[in-house]
């Protein structure tokens, strides 16, 4: 066994060209021992695993030691391997592509039927389909029609409706209920991403640009996902930086596009119409206390926005030198967008 | 920018992390070539450390199925070797052979401890599950015709070597003058045997009387190959007429159908899971006239239940002619046209892989 598995990274033991693995049995105990030499070191790496074969019986224990026989009869113990090679590690195929296009070809079927409305453009596809996505308006101001069908259509329909939501019932409308979004939360969208990539891992590797708030991937009606996925940072900072270098980033074999998810359109009619308080009105301008700091001491330095998630708008940013120090407050040109802000404040701290 | 690289770098995806990170590190399948010709027919022993491969060369192998070893070679055949078991307690050998012989080998030190002189050649045999009686059946040619026969097996050891005509042992023989059985298995508690032939159909035979109990006809074209499951309730037939059948055996009922776009030669059954594996191609003859990706060699995984394929192995660069679970139902062979037997071990993700319904 390894002896320190998980400090070995998956990547440090693949595709070793000199490798030398032999396999023994004893009784119901197998030993594989794998050689391989180290390019770069040169050293030679003897890994020696012991299994327990459990499902060995006495008899087959017993056979283990009859003398090899007939064209085997002079072969070393061992495989000879004159009949016994290795091939290459072959993987099975599971066939989620084919059922995808089992999946099309049944909906294809059902065209014809109109099953599916669009609650844009009222044609036969998918709403998230909608070729008119961007062009129509939202679909926020058409639900709450449809909620407004007399009780009786919903009861013949046996599709359970929230007692928040039935008619009468003067609580919250269908179009403001649960903002699929929340506002203190900056998206990024990652596309292309691959099959197998599951919400953890996007979770993980953004993990690495900052703290992120959750990972989604929205999935398609036979349960995959769609190829691209969205990642919720808690910093707009985080975000461009994750935008920035995982633009072209290569994940699982292809190449990943990443780009700060749109804001909702109802979110900036809100904001042209009222907007928001800067999160910080004014911060006093302080100029900061002389003291030498290094660039490692500076953590993630927190930036105030105005709360529109554009690019710019930024107020001011604070550093957080050390623990000994006390924090200092860098007001900024409003033009600034983050990600500069971020650059700066580094580049003053050093 | 460039100070993310190393640390992404290491960042993948887990699907990719578990399968190289395997403690067994295994699943580079084991390839056997022990054998000149195609393939014939495969099979594991009980306890699943031995398997046994015979092909259209005359000599059969016996391995060992975890290294790969051989362990040695039957010599004596003089023809194509059709069909080979091996009884419950690994005793044993049986084969049946183009040379008008089934052989019984001592798979201890390939002795031969008798031979069986048949009329035509010899093209499925068995051993019965107490491992008292042998099971042949030979061909339909040059004017004889197809004969079941089950001898007993501690009369013909008794007999000695080489006994012609195996008369004194015989226990029934039945002729076959329709169509011509094609593969024969045993029924439930040895009280019956079943047949798969050459026109589709499947036949139990009482063995008390030697008549026909149950005859099906489910299949249109030549049965290749008939396969228990682990509790030897139901069995799977893989049929030229493209599909692989389940079958219960008792009232031989078909239960499902798996269907694919080219001949079956072989099916078989997941000891522990409800998979099963569906191998064949195009025929032998046709395979030079295409790629082997049109070919469809790969060995196809269905579940047994919902009749839906799932998973592919491509592997062998001709069609596949016998397909073996592993007992433990951990790794399965295959062996194929091309003159290998190929050992796969299944990857964690065949066992994470869980059908969605």
């Amino acid at each position: 066994m390894y002896e320190n598995t998980d400090q070995l990274d998956w990547a440090d033991y693949t595709d070793d060209e000199n490798l030398d693995e032999t396999v023994e049995i004893s009784g119901n105990i197998k030993t594989v021992t794998t050689k391989s030499i180290c390019e770069e070191t040169g050293r030679t790496k003897t890994i020696v695993k012991t299994y327990i074969i459990a499902d060995a019986t006495e008899s087959s224990i017993a056979r283990r030691k009859w003398k090899k026989y007939g064209q085997s009869k002079d072969d070393p113990p061992g495989r000879n391997p004159a009949t016994t090679l290795e091939g290459e590690e072959i993987f099975m195929e599971f066939l989620r592509d084919m059922k995808e296009e089992k999946v099309e070809s049944d909906l294809a079927k059902l065209q014809g039927k109109a099953l599916v409305q669009c609650r844009r453009c009222k044609g036969e596809h998918w709403t998230a389909q909608c070729p008119y996505k961007d062009s129509m308006p939202t679909i926020e101001k058409e639900i709450p029609k449809e909620t407004k069908q007399p009780e009786a259509a919903a009861s013949t329909n046996k599709k359970y409706v929230p007692p928040s939501m039935r008619d009468g019932a003067g609580g919250r409308k269908a179009g403001d209920a649960m903002p699929r979004r929340e506002d203190d939360t900056y998206s990024v969208k990652i596309q292309n991403l691959s099959e197998d990539t599951t919400e953890n891992d996007l979770m993980e590797l953004c993990s690495k640009f900052g703290k992120v708030k959750k990972a989604y991937m929205p999935k398609s009606k036979t349960g995959e996902h769609r190829g691209f996925g969205f990642v919720h940072f808690f910093k707009m900072a985080d975000a461009e930086k994750a935008v920035q270098i995982l633009n072209g980033f290569g994940y699982d074999n292809l190449i990943l596009n990443a780009e700060l998810a749109k804001p909702r359109e109802r979110r900036s009619r809100n904001y042209e119409s009222k907007p928001g308080p800067a999160a910080l009105p004014h911060p006093p301008y302080r100029r900061p206390l002389s003291f030498s700091l290094n660039l490692e001491d500076v953590t993630t330095p927190l930036i105030f926005t105005d709360g529109s998630k554009s690019d710019s708008g930024v107020g001011a940013a604070i550093i957080f030198p050390s623990q000994e120090h006390q924090p200092i407050l860098l007001r900024l040109h409003p033009d600034y967008t983050a990600f500069q802000a971020e650059l700066l404040t580094i580049l003053w701290a050093a | 920018m460039l100070q993310w690289l190393p640390i992404l770098e290491k960042v993948q995806p887990h699907h990719r992390r578990q399968v190289t990170k395997q403690d067994t590190g295994t699943f580079k399948p084991i390839i056997l070539h022990g054998h000149e010709r195609a393939i014939t027919q495969i099979k594991y022993n009980t306890d699943g450390d031995l398997l046994l491969s015979c092909s259209k060369d005359p000599t059969p192998n016996i391995w060992y199925s975890i290294t790969g070893e051989r362990l040695g070679t039957f010599d004596g055949h003089n023809g194509a070797v059709w069909s080979i078991d091996i009884n419950w307690d690994s005793t044993k050998v049986v084969t049946g052979a183009a040379d008008n012989t089934a052989r019984l080998w001592d798979p201890s030190n390939g002795k031969m401890l008798s031979a069986i002189e048949t009329k035509t050649a010899v093209r499925s045999c068995s051993f019965s599950y107490s491992g008292k009686m042998v099971l042949y059946t030979t061909d339909k040619s040059l004017g004889k015709t197809c004969e079941i026969n089950i001898i007993d097996l501690n009369q013909q050891l008794q007999n000695g070597h080489v006994v012609s005509g195996a008369a004194q042992s015989t226990i029934l023989n039945i002729p076959v003058p329709t169509s011509k059985v094609s593969s024969a298995i045993w029924g439930p508690l040895d009280q019956s045997i079943i047949t798969g032939h050459e026109n589709g159909d499947i036949i139990q035979w009482d063995i008390r009387t030697g008549k026909k109990m149950l005859l099906v006809q489910e299949h249109k074209d030549v049965i290749n190959d008939l396969q228990y499951s682990k509790d030897e309730l139901m069995f799977i037939t893989a049929s030229k007429d493209h599909t692989a059948k389940l079958f219960d055996v008792s009232t031989m009922k078909p239960l499902k159908v798996y269907k694919t776009e080219r001949p079956v030669n072989s099916g078989a059954i997941s000891p522990i899971a409800d998979h099963v594996i569906v191998a064949g191609g195009q025929e032998a003859m046709d395979v030079t006239t295409t790629s082997a990706r049109q070919g469809k060699f790969d060995a196809r995984f269905f579940h047994l239940i919902f009749e839906e394929e799932f998973g592919r192995i491509k592997d062998h660069f001709g069609p596949i002619n016998s397909v073996a679970f592993h007992p433990d139902g951990k790794s399965y062979s295959s062996g194929g046209e091309d003159g290998y037997v190929r050992t796969h071990t299944f990857d964690p993700a065949y066992f994470e892989f869980d059908f969605e319904y």
